[in-house]
């Protein structure tokens, strides 16, 4: 009986490194790859082959043009894992402003004064908005080593209650699993939310918190069965302790 | 507590990192990336070197949009998604280990999923199924300037991949690139060429062991 599913799995294992498999087939071969060494080793040798397909088709040359738009672009960009790291939700206006003012000074060179006026401006209003708003607080979460190019930053506003989470670089679970933000003080933990990341690895959400941010000891994002858990019970992909 | 930086903090700081940028930016021009393999490339464009990406760019580009073009066979979108692609490894070169994975077939899993994605959000099915599987014996990919001798190896690897699809069934090649490029299931690639699902999974597991066969 083992030996008539081990051959069905080695049938199906070719169709398994492409991804063409129905969802039940495709659980089953991830099953049976848990516990069979000799399907792991040939399932390695038929991605090997998907990773080299690609290579069979003949080749299409981009336009010109586009190398120019790549090497613009980057500067426009950020690198992960630099001094300073940003997290990617969409720009506030004060970001919108910055770079509006960026792309400004970028401009003619007979624009100094009105560069001038608006570095003004921007001091002013700089200013300003820090009267009329509190500091944004951050806890930058650290990636544990079952998630080393993982990032998370947890931007508090006001009066500590509105919180929001931001990571990027997270594996994309399988749909039984999602990941679970938890509170902790004094060794109980509460959930702060519970969410999927998006297929380039980022998401945002907001945190739900009985009392404020700040209050708590320490974060913690674990890998739980979808919808949650009581408690944490899965691996630790990001942290942070006060 | 913890360093909270503000919104004034995080300008200074951002400043900081554009001059820091720029820096290493003006020693580009002096360092010529061109002899690098792909491995040190990325460590380059990791310290945020724009030649060492220029130079990937150059080395695979063609690639990537081969790629991107198969499975959305629209020139124009193909190249949003080149662009995307290699945006995104300045972004995450840093997070690149050379250990999972070749530079190359990380951009084209990279292009394949990304593509793939679009055409699924766009919901957009391509009326062209069959992929372009390169003619043998074409000309040499890989820029000139690169290493001669890794440049010779890669292309007589790639002309090795090219003759075992090539000795596919054209039927054996149809279903492959719809299950590559396109991300169709089993079922779906039946729909597709009109045949019974049977005949689909063993067109798709006949060519996967010859491929494996030949290539091994």
């Amino acid at each position: 009986m083992q030996q008539t599913k081990h051959q069905t799995i080695i049938d199906l294992l070719p169709a398994y490194a492409l991804n063409t498999l129905d969802v039940e087939e495709a659980e089953m071969v991830a099953g049976h790859l848990a516990s069979c060494a000799d399907c792991r080793a040939e399932l390695a040798a038929f991605e090997g082959v998907v990773d080299v397909l690609p290579l069979a088709a003949a080749d299409m040359e981009p336009s010109p043009a586009l190398k120019g738009r790549l090497m613009h672009q980057i500067r426009m960009t950020p690198q992960d894992e630099t001094a300073v790291s940003f997290p990617t939700t969409p720009p506030t206006i004060w970001q919108q402003f910055i770079h509006s003012l960026s792309d400004l000074i970028a401009g003619p060179r007979w624009q100094p004064l009105a560069v001038l006026a608006v570095l003004v401006l921007l001091i002013g209003a700089f200013f300003i908005w820090q009267r009329a708003n509190s500091p944004t607080t951050q806890f930058v979460l650290t990636a544990t080593e079952a998630a080393p190019g993982a990032q998370g930053v947890i931007e508090v506003m006001g009066n500590g209650r509105q919180a929001t989470l931001s990571v990027t670089g997270l594996p994309e679970l399988d749909p039984a699993y999602q990941y679970q933000l938890w509170l902790i003080q004094d060794g109980q933990r509460t959930s702060g939310g519970v969410f999927s990341v998006q297929a380039d690895g980022t998401q945002t959400i907001t945190i739900g918190a009985p009392q404020p941010l700040p209050d708590y000891a320490a974060f913690g994002i674990t890998i739980e069965p979808a919808g949650g858990s009581p408690g944490p019970t899965g691996e630790r992909v990001l942290g942070f302790n006060l | 507590m913890t360093f909270a930086p503000t919104v004034g903090n995080k300008f200074l700081l951002k400043v900081e990192y554009l001059s820091m940028k720029n820096s290493i930016r003006g020693l580009d021009a002096h360092v010529n990336v061109t002899h690098l393999d792909d491995s040190a490339l990325m460590s380059r464009i990791a310290q945020g070197q724009e030649a060492a990406l220029s130079e990937l760019y150059d080395r695979y580009c063609r690639l990537v949009m081969s790629v991107a073009f198969n499975v959305v066979h629209n020139r124009e979108t193909a190249e949003e998604v080149t662009l995307d692609i290699f945006t995104r490894v300045w972004e995450k070169a840093a997070t690149y280990d050379d250990g999972q994975a070749r530079v190359s077939t990380w951009l084209t899993r990279m292009a394949r999923n990304r593509a793939i994605d679009r055409l699924r959000r766009e919901a957009v099915r391509p009326s062209k199924y069959s992929v372009s599987w390169a003619e043998m014996l074409v000309e040499p990919v890989l820029d000139e300037t690169n290493d001669p001798e890794t440049a010779v190896h890669a292309n007589l690897e790639q002309q090795r991949i090219r003759a075992a699809v090539a000795s596919l069934s054209v039927q054996q090649q149809d279903a492959l690139s719809l299950a590559y490029f396109q991300g169709y299931s089993h079922n779906e690639i039946a729909q597709a060429l009109n045949e019974p699902l049977g005949t689909v999974k063993g067109r798709i597991r006949a060519g996967m062991q010859k491929l494996r066969d030949l290539l091994e």
